[in-house]
């Protein structure tokens, strides 16, 4: 329920703007300059503010659509990543955004129209080969799906472009703006999947893992291209069991060869993002255990590291062919 | 745990509603403003008209009691609205310095009761009402500064109306008396708010605690600055690993300097299992 909503002057009269004011008659509607006025002063504090978050329309300026970090991709060589979004409805603990932002608020862009120009410009550049843009690297590209219309006005571009790939990254299970149209051979619905324990210890307000493997197999059947992203693996004392079971329920239910990738990577935070983090939550034993400062970023000790993701990765490749298979580095 | 709450307030007739509902009493040794206080951490400084003024007592107040950090700090007073009736308490959500055309947006992020608007502080008396919000003359700067000692959410003003485009047409005034009984009437609602922040800073000031340990093994070993602030950390993973249980220093009795005591709790901490069930 959004109680509060920042409107950038800028963008008050955007349709976009107008037809999501519809969606909240009751919520407080005050106008702001830019939106880091509201969402980049350092005296706020993220987990007061995810008690009850408000959104703020804004318009995205600069570099809208930007290169990945190296080691980030599923198979292409040239991989890009752009956010409609900062933050998300969900509260997951290990999550990086609670480090990198100040405020919970969720800034939405309206300006829709100019990152599909920035997707066109660096797709047009090079139109024979293939690019991959990800969305939903600081926000879940779905789950506010109902109020962004973001599926229905990106995927048409996608699937009059080919050669370049969409990964939507969700937890989300608000899967109907993907059923009502026809599958395009170039979009990746993948989904971050965590053991059924960890989810419920961790991954606050989202969907079951279970629901989870359901909307799956639902978009499976209706032809979409899947992804499944074990992607914080997290170190606890059932771990093997954990995710082996994890790995049994998913590959038993889905068909292996209509998933595009999957896709492997440890706890991870970047450094700052890590202290502001246990500042937050230090009560939190996710943060309190085995794990050392490595090139700019907090993981598990490299012992546990290795344990921990060949485990995972032994187990994986039961299931699927390593083409398929990538690890986060 | 006493959670500080600090009332900034510009004339005396507002802040005495707010004297008697909270029991405060006079701080003897502050001579250049006056500071109510009770012993329950409740702290209210008259910081006289307009912005600086309000900056100036804001920062007093933080000052005198020890610079502390996440308290609850709340601007009372009185303001005027073009439409709301006289009485009708009102919230801050946005704040904006007039003269400098700066605006502050004070997260709320629980039921306040009342409604929320927008509040431009205004260096004169505001007659003509051109806009929704309310006009007050302090706000901006209560905010600016509280902002710098206290997290945003746990900063806020409430106005309450005493002064609209018909009463600034019919000349009439705000008298001491008037200012005195409007505030009197919503402190019901001031002390629900200040209950709801007091819960909100609850969590934020306990994570400023020293552990008893900490200063135990101080006096056991010699850390240098930077092996206390090691140490701060580690005995914060083990709260969090081992809330249970209490560390024991007889347990550490073998290590025979600083470094050692800090790699042996490294050590026994690195060792123990993360577990889900907490």
């Amino acid at each position: 329920m959004i109680r509060t909503i920042y409107i950038e002057k800028e963008i008050a009269d955007h349709p976009r703007t107008a037809r999501i004011l519809r969606l909240f008659p009751a919520a407080a509607r005050i106008e702001c300059g830019r939106y880091g006025e509201v969402f980049n002063p350092t005296a706020q504090n993220f987990r007061l503010q995810k008690r009850r978050p408000a959104l703020i329309l804004a318009k995205k300026f600069g570099r809208r659509v930007l290169e990945t970090p190296r080691g980030y991709g599923i198979g292409g060589n040239r991989n890009y990543y752009f956010s409609h979004m900062l933050n998300c409805i969900y509260d997951c603990r290990y999550c990086f955004l609670q480090g990198m932002y100040r405020s919970a608020h969720y800034v939405l862009f309206v300006n829709f129209e100019d990152f599909r120009s920035s997707l066109e410009e660096i797709s047009g550049a090079d139109p024979d080969e293939d690019i991959y843009f990800f969305s939903g690297y600081d926000c879940d590209s779905l789950a506010m799906e109902p109020m962004t219309g973001f599926v229905d006005f990106f995927l048409p571009w996608f699937a009059s472009h080919p050669r370049a790939w969409l990964e939507l990254r969700t937890k989300s299970v608000r899967i109907q703006s993907l059923l009502k149209r026809d599958p395009i051979p170039n979009a990746v619905v993948a989904f971050s999947l965590s053991p059924a324990t960890v989810a419920a210890r961790f991954e606050s307000k989202t969907p079951t893992t279970e629901r989870r493997i359901r909307a799956i197999e639902v978009l499976q059947n209706h032809g979409w291209k899947v992804g499944l992203r074990f992607d914080p693996v997290i170190y606890h004392h059932r771990f093997r069991e954990d995710y082996r079971q994890l790995f049994s329920d998913v590959f038993s239910r889905l068909t292996p060869d209509l998933i595009h990738s999957v896709s492997l990577g440890s706890f991870r935070l970047p450094i700052d993002g890590y202290q502001m983090i246990t500042r937050l939550f230090p009560d939190e034993p996710l943060f309190a255990g085995p794990l050392e400062e490595n090139r700019g970023r907090v993981s598990y000790q490299t012992p546990i590291q290795r344990d921990l993701m060949s485990f995972c990765s032994e187990e994986l490749r039961r299931y699927m062919p390593e083409d398929r298979l990538f690890t986060i580095a | 745990m006493i959670i500080p709450v600090y009332f900034v307030v510009a004339l005396m007739p507002e802040a005495r509603p707010l004297i008697r509902k909270f029991g405060l009493s006079i701080d003897q040794e502050c001579a250049a403003l006056p500071i109510y206080q009770n012993d329950g951490g409740v702290r209210l400084v008259v910081s006289g008209i307009g912005s600086m003024a309000a900056v100036a007592a804001t920062a007093y107040l933080h000052l005198r009691q020890g610079e502390i950090r996440d308290a609850v700090w709340m601007n009372v007073g009185i303001a005027g609205h073009r439409n709301y009736p006289i009485g009708q308490a009102v919230l801050a959500h946005k704040i904006t310095d007039a003269d400098s055309g700066k605006s502050w947006y004070p997260p709320i992020v629980f039921d306040p009761h009342c409604p929320t608007v927008d509040v431009v502080s205004v260096r004169r008396p505001e007659r003509s009402y051109p806009t929704e919000s309310a006009y007050d003359m302090e706000a901006a700067g209560f905010y600016r500064e509280a902002a710098r000692h206290s997290s945003a959410e746990l900063i806020h003003s409430l106005k309450i109306i005493s002064d609209t485009a018909d009463a600034a047409a019919s000349r009439k005034t705000v008298t001491p008396d008037l200012a005195d009984r409007l505030v009197e009437a919503r402190v019901g609602l001031i002390d629900d708010i200040v209950e709801r922040l007091i819960a909100l800073a609850r969590p934020l000031l306990r994570r400023n605690e020293e552990p008893s340990v900490f200063k135990r093994m101080l006096r056991q070993w010699h850390f240098t600055v930077s092996q206390q602030h090691q140490l701060r950390r580690l005995l914060a993973r083990r709260r969090a690993i081992k809330a249970d249980t209490r560390i024991s220093i007889d347990s550490l009795s073998s290590c025979g300097d600083s470094r050692s005591v800090l790699r042996e709790l490294g050590r026994r901490l690195d060792g123990m299992p993360v577990q889900l069930n907490r």
